[in-house]
């Protein structure tokens, strides 16, 4: 039945869905620049037979679902390559380059260079102590270097244990809104609100370790890993810990600890990419750096005649000889032999003669010296997992650790490039289909504006039939 | 005719009027009252006198109900508002629980709202009848021609006791370029949760390992604790149509220590896991697809994926209710179960137009409104029950309008006729002088 109370009836309706689409376009309009706003649009369909007007049947997320996807693929590889990138770099900058006359790798050719120049002149106290002064410059930029790797590796665990909590606190949120979401309808302004930041918080996450999520027929969202392990399944929250010890991630009793040979653990994200500085890279590094010392200590032991068994050389450790057994941290340790050690009163003739002379030799003797610079051309026989080859001679180890070190930061760097520029491709894409164009917004509310009038207008027309009928009465 | 019965005639006449203008200003009085439906008048002849055409016609008004054409739609944000959009009439009762079926009445008026004990009740008083349903989701049989079956539908103390998982069906993809290897990679290790006969959150863990074989993976299963329940070896098919479908499930172990068992039916691929975690244990099928369907798992070049969906659930506070087009008023709770609560009936008699009008906007059966049944909304002749919204009178002003003028010229008529008799009857009385 149509007539002029179901025309006031519709055109009711009419008012009541302009008001809602006019006000999820406000909603987008003040969101436009709201991380994570998803753009909204409300849906309408008519009444049914018999019933004239329009409803809202559902306020709808614009959301491409693949994009989100590969967004957040891109970015747990580009949160890996940046943990890396980043972890390193305030490292391979107190560590210097060749050339740049801060590393040690400079500062063992100034040692080098100061031991020739004694080699032509052995009398010379000043070469003597020059040659000291170089030792102890070369020492101490070794330990320099392993002390601040030591406080990178310190960092990198903590970051760990900072992004361990910060995942557990997002998937603990995650819960708590997949409870709540439940309170609305799908459909609702209020459940895509819950949307966003439920999506909100799974960019975060991606960020941290590579996901997967899949939703039950009860609405309810869990979170996996890409190897499987559930990290949340709809308000059970699996927690993530984090074993200093031997650097073990888990998630409930399984087992995600990245790069770990019979797990399928975690492939992406910063937690990956930290793991890795502190397993494998920063191991590797200190390893490095431990075998320069060693291979140091070593050949001054070696090349000094004048020593007797387990007396210290020109380098020490602690002021101990060598413990081939004891070399871990001994980057840390190395110093120069305190019977050289300039001052008032010092030995530094002992460099000429020997560690283990009673007395002062011969003063134009350089037979010592020479087999000294001799020793640094031997191969330095390191350890195999510091990538560096055996042959590679004491002379040498130290630009190539410089190098080997600055060599792997820079293709982190590189790869973070490559990575972050694909994740900036794929996020400008997603934000793209996602996000709110105003000129689109202001379009639409040009429309809303004319049809709110049209249905008041409809309403006045009404209202003086109305009037005209109750004239005549 | 006579002159006198000429004045009979008017007076009936200004009678007849002045009870249509009644009916009208009813109308216009509940213009804007919920499910009303407006009377009308409608004028007879009346006589006397026989069949002869010599007797004298006066008129007489006779109330009618306009009972079938609806009324508009007016949205509103309450879920338990309802209308009916087509024919039918809401079963209300005087009281909760009704059992006197005299005191059931049919309305359209559908405004209702919770009382204080949860029962829906609407703004004249009366209580919402339907069909609950029972904890299975079922309705039963119900006699949909009378209201003995009814219940006043309540929404306050519905609450879920927890339910044990029985069944856990698993989707998605297991990656095909893992298979064939010399030395296979790792197992993808995934768990799903289920629910204990006490709504306890526990999980069973799935391993799956690829083989050296191509397209070969073994599955094994372990319980909560870590123990071992069993394994199975699936081939999965690697061409045709039916390519990354499972082939044939072979190998099945048992891992398990009774009274934990492990079974697998290769025919369906449904695993049937008893675990051991109270007096009676608890039943479990794993629903891995059956060979050559594609309604499990699946086994493509890509990635692992996985997602399980299965029944069951913690102990459950009701959320909030949904009403569909077919009257099915669901609940929905906190732990994330939908369950049917109530069929609200969509009712209609033979002829609605004898219904005796009650107050409240409601009608009462009799005699003449002929046999009642309750049909389910949107099926038959019955209409759909629209949730969240209200029909509004069927009253047209401008139609009263029109029908005041006309019923206001009448009535002056009439009188004009009545005047004018008297006149002419004083005419006669001052024939003598």
């Amino acid at each position: 039945m149509s007539n002029l109370t179901t025309a006031l009836y519709t055109a009711r309706t009419g008012l009541a869905s302009t008001q809602t689409l006019s006000s999820v376009t406000a909603d987008n309009i003040a969101n436009s620049a709201t991380p994570g706003y998803v753009r909204r649009s409300a849906l309408l369909s008519s009444a049914g037979p018999d019933q004239g007007g329009a409803l809202v049947r559902e306020i709808r997320r614009e959301v491409d679902h693949a994009l989100v996807r590969m967004s957040r693929r891109e970015t747990s590889r580009m949160a890996r390559q940046q943990a890396v990138h980043e972890g390193l770099a305030s490292y391979t900058v107190y560590l210097g380059q060749p050339g740049d006359g801060i590393s040690p790798a400079e500062k063992f050719s100034a040692f080098q260079n100061s031991l020739t120049t004694l080699v032509n002149s052995p009398s010379s106290n000043g070469a003597q102590s020059g040659a000291v002064l170089a030792a102890e410059d070369l020492a101490a930029s070794i330990r320099g270097a392993s002390e601040t790797l030591t406080e990178t590796r310190a960092e990198v665990v903590m970051e760990i244990r900072y992004e361990v909590a910060e995942l557990n606190q997002a998937l603990y949120d995650l819960a708590a809104l997949n409870n709540s979401r439940r309170n609305f309808a799908p459909g609702t302004a209020e459940a895509a609100q819950f949307d966003d930041d439920i999506d909100s918080l799974l960019d975060q996450i991606s960020g941290i370790a590579d996901i997967r999520t899949s939703r039950a027929s009860d609405g309810l969202l869990s979170v996996y890993t890409t190897g499987g392990v559930a990290l949340l399944e709809g308000d059970t929250v699996h927690d993530v810990t984090y074993n200093t010890g031997d650097g073990t991630l888990k998630a409930g009793v399984n087992d995600i600890t990245p790069d770990r040979a019979g797990i399928r653990g975690l492939e992406q994200g910063s937690l990956a990419g930290l793991s890795e500085l502190s397993q494998e890279i920063l191991p590797q590094f200190q390893l490095q750096l431990d075998e320069y010392a060693r291979s140091l200590i070593e050949a001054f032991e070696n090349a000094d005649a004048s020593l007797s068994a387990g007396q210290p050389g020109l380098f020490t450790d602690n002021g101990f000889a060598l413990d081939p057994n004891d070399t871990e941290g001994l980057a840390a340790r190395i110093a120069v032999n305190d019977a050289v050690k300039v001052g008032i009163g010092s030995e530094v003739w002992k460099l000429r003669d020997g560690l283990g002379a009673t007395a002062e030799g011969e003063a134009s003797d350089s037979t010592q010296i020479q087999a000294f610079l001799d020793a640094l051309d031997a191969p330095a026989g390191v350890d195999s997992a510091t990538g560096i080859p055996a042959t590679v001679s004491i002379a040498d180890l130290g630009a190539e650790i410089v190098t080997a070190q600055s060599t792997t930061r820079a293709r982190a760097e590189s790869q973070f490039n490559a990575a972050s520029s694909a994740a900036a491709v794929v996020l400008s894409a997603r934000q793209n289909a996602e996000g709110v164009n105003i000129d689109e917004e202001m379009q639409k509310l040009l429309l809303i504006e004319q049809s709110y009038a049209a249905n008041s207008k409809m309403l006045q027309t009404i209202s003086e039939m109305m009037d005209t009928l109750l004239a005549a009465v | 005719m006579s002159i006198s019965s000429a004045l009979q005639t008017g007076v009936s006449g200004l009678q007849a009027n002045s009870n249509a203008v009644g009916g009208i200003s009813e109308n216009i009085a509940n213009a804007n009252t919920v499910g009303y439906r407006r009377g009308f008048s409608q004028m007879v002849t009346t006589t006397a006198s026989g069949g002869t055409g010599t007797g004298v016609l006066s008129v007489r008004s006779v109330e009618r109900l306009d009972i079938n054409s609806a009324g508009g739609l007016i949205s509103t944000n309450s879920v338990t508002d309802m209308a009916i959009g087509g024919a039918g009439f809401f079963a209300v009762s005087l009281n909760p629980n009704e059992t006197i079926e005299t005191n059931y009445m049919l309305t359209r008026a559908g405004s209702f709202l919770p009382d204080a004990d949860g029962n829906l009740v609407n703004t004249a008083g009366y209580y919402l009848a339907g069909y609950p349903y029972d904890l299975d989701g079922s309705l039963g049989d119900v006699d949909r021609s009378s209201f003995a079956q009814m219940e006043t539908v309540n929404i306050g103390n519905i609450g879920l006791s927890a339910e044990a998982t029985s069944t856990i069906s698993l989707g998605g993809n297991l990656p095909s370029q893992e298979t064939g290897l010399a030395t296979p990679g790792a197992a993808y290790t995934t768990s799903s949760e289920y629910y204990t006969g006490l709504g306890e959150s526990e999980s069973l863990s799935f391993a799956w390992q690829a083989t050296s074989t191509e397209n070969q993976w073994d599955l094994s299963i372990t319980d909560n604790d870590g123990n071992p329940l069993g394994s199975v070896t699936i081939d999965f098919n690697d061409s045709g149509s039916l390519a990354g479908s499972p082939a044939s499930y072979s190998n099945i172990t048992s891992t398990a220590t009774a009274p934990a068992a492990f079974t697998l039916d290769p025919l369906t691929g449904i695993a049937t896991i008893t675990l051991d975690n109270g007096v009676t244990p608890q039943e479990i099928q794993v629903d891995l697809g059956a060979p050559d369907s594609f309604d499990g798992v699946t086994q493509f070049a890509g990635d692992f994926t996985q997602s399980f969906d299965r029944d069951g659930s913690s102990v459950g506070e009701l959320l909030r209710i949904e009403i569909d087009d077919g009257g099915t008023m669901y609940g929905i709770f906190d732990n994330g179960q939908r369950r049917a609560l109530y069929e609200i009936p969509v009712a209609e008699v033979a002829n609605p137009h004898g219904l005796i009008e009650l107050k409240g906007n409601a009608y009462g059966l009799s005699g003449e409104s002929g046999a009642f049944r309750a049909q389910k909304a949107n099926t038959g002749s019955v209409g759909s029950i629209n949730s969240s919204a209200l029909e509004a009178s069927n009253v047209d002003i401008s139609q009263e309008m029109t029908d005041l003028i006309v019923a206001q010229r009448a009535f002056s008529t009439n009188a004009k006729v009545v005047t004018t008799v008297d006149e002419m009857m004083a005419e006669t009385t001052q024939l003598k002088r």
